[in-house]
């Protein structure tokens, strides 16, 4: 290699450095909009193939897709804002959740009343006491998520613009898919080009295939989860009931958030004991039929790994950054784990290792 | 009135310079809107003087579409074990339908310029445009039959 082409690698690295600083405040948009984009695809795709030109056919899906979350926002949102300010009610009322509070509720009352029948006929048990202090946690736990809940939406309100921005870079992105695609393919070189057209195609059916997977569990979760939760009489359905879609995105962990919130909304109302196993049951039923029924034919083997490694890669994902990273650990690792076996496999194929 | 209706059906209409590909016989008989649709998906490759192109058992995932330059092919299905092919002739068809990689190497004789597609890019094609399919199979099923009589005059 001679010293001009040194020297022009070099400036060619320095001012891909630069770019990445340079734009590294927008790489949360771009991702948002190449998962945007990923979502709608199939749909422009599809018109296009109708003789519908791609410009026109992302304006349609574009219009379409706004017209469902106009309708959504209109038919939906209100309800879910009155079930997110009862539940907040409920949380938040005069002098907060305390122990009285707590101790009013029959099903409380009724294991207080029994645990002291106990510690009567057992000398030295003391279980009611133990019993109190563990609502007094549970208390000083309640007093704090409705700022936990507040704070989140003060975060949904700032994340607005970043809301706004990906459909507009999604639209460029959608327009011209293709010749995106052939710019990166043109930069590499002849020896390199057909393990880069399988890589480039590893990643948009294992991408593509998994986000399309998950938009419509969570719609059949959220949907599955309103209608149980309204047949057994739980107040704020259609917000548990989408709750549930959202968290069943994370294996194992999701799913047991979405009952508990079930049930603890039927214990904060102070419903009966068989609401709570009724709620609790229909969380079950659910999780049964998108267990059998739903993920099978929807996700199918979208993600073939081990439940082991699934339940590793989340707790991993949780410990690392919180729900953000459980939702996004699990095809993160599957992605990057096909990815270096697809190369391996092409890079010994094509003579290269 | 008449600009207009113009200006709205050039929107639909695509440029001729996809119609390049008709010169090659597998396209010979796509609409000018379903080489629009190929052009999105063929990528240009440039290859030097007796640069290798593939060589045998290598994994297909592309097929190629000579535009110019000539081309050396040595392997087991090629006539007295080698051969000279050129403009518009293409590569990869045969052993797309094999399933086994490439069962032959492909040298460049001169500088070659090729048009590339998928060849799951291809068949997703033709999926989805059963009518475009169905002449895109018609042409490749020709290029057989051609091929396997040369064959059988050859032995």
């Amino acid at each position: 290699m001679n010293w001009t082409k040194i020297a022009f690698f070099i400036l060619l690295s320095l001012i891909i450095v630069a770019a990445l600083v340079f734009y590294s405040k927008v790489f949360v948009y771009l991702i948002g909009a190449v998962i945007f984009s990923y979502i709608l695809d199939p749909a422009v795709t599809w018109l296009e193939h109708k003789r519908i030109p791609r410009w026109l056919s992302v304006l349609f899906v574009y219009l379409t897709v706004a017209g469902l979350i106009t309708w959504f926002t209109s038919r939906i949102i209100p309800d879910i804002i009155s079930q997110a300010n009862n539940l907040i009610a409920i949380l938040s009322r005069e002098g907060g959740v305390n122990r009285d509070t707590l101790m009013q509720l029959p099903f409380l009352s009724g294991i207080y009343e029994y645990s002291q029948d106990l510690d009567t006929r057992i000398p030295g048990l003391n279980m009611s006491n133990q019993f109190l202090n563990i609502l007094d946690n549970a208390t000083i736990f309640m007093a704090k998520l409705p700022k936990l809940l507040l704070d989140n939406y003060s975060t949904i309100i700032g994340a607005v613009s970043f809301i706004g921005m990906i459909p507009l870079i999604s639209f460029f992105i959608l327009k011209d898919k293709h010749k995106i695609r052939k710019a990166m393919l043109r930069l590499t070189s002849n020896r390199y080009f057909e393990l880069a057209i399988i890589i480039l195609g590893k990643i948009d059916s294992t991408v593509g295939t998994y986000l399309r997977a998950m938009v419509l569990e969570v719609t059949a979760v959220s949907i599955m989860a309103s209608i149980a939760l309204s047949i057994v009489g739980v107040s704020n359905p259609i917000l548990i009931g989408v709750s549930a879609g959202v968290t069943n995105i994370i294996p194992y962990f999701g799913p047991f958030f979405a009952g508990a919130l079930a049930v603890l909304t039927v214990l904060f109302e102070g419903g009966p004991f068989m609401s709570m196993v009724y709620a609790a049951l229909a969380m079950y039923l659910v999780q049964v039929v998108d267990n059998n029924i739903v993920y099978p034919v929807v996700v199918g083997t979208t993600i073939n790994m081990h439940p082991l490694l699934v339940l590793l890669t989340v707790l991993a994902g949780g410990w690392y950054g919180g729900i953000l990273w459980m939702l996004i650990s699990v095809p993160l690792v599957f992605l990057i784990y096909t990815l270096v076996s697809v190369l391996y496999t092409n890079l010994k194929e094509y003579k290269i290792i | 009135m008449k600009k207009k209706w113009q200006w709205l059906k050039s929107l639909f209409s695509k440029p001729q310079t996809y119609l390049r590909y008709r010169e090659y016989p597998l396209f010979a008989e796509l609409g000018s809107y379903d080489l629009y649709l190929l052009e999105d998906r063929m990528h240009e490759r440039k290859f030097k003087a007796s640069e290798t192109i593939f060589e045998t058992g290598y994994p297909l995932e592309v097929i190629y579409f000579i535009r110019s330059g000539d081309i050396e092919l040595i392997g087991v299905y090629c006539s007295e074990k080698e051969k000279t092919i050129s403009h518009p002739q293409h590569l990869g068809m045969l052993d797309m339908y094999h399933g086994q990689g490439r069962s032959s190497t492909a040298i460049a004789k001169t500088p070659v310029v090729m048009d590339a597609i998928s060849s799951s890019d291809l068949m997703e094609f033709i999926k989805a445009r059963p009518r475009c399919g169905i002449k895109i199979l018609e042409a490749a099923c020709k290029d057989f039959s051609d091929f396997i009589f040369e064959k059988a005059q050859e032995s």
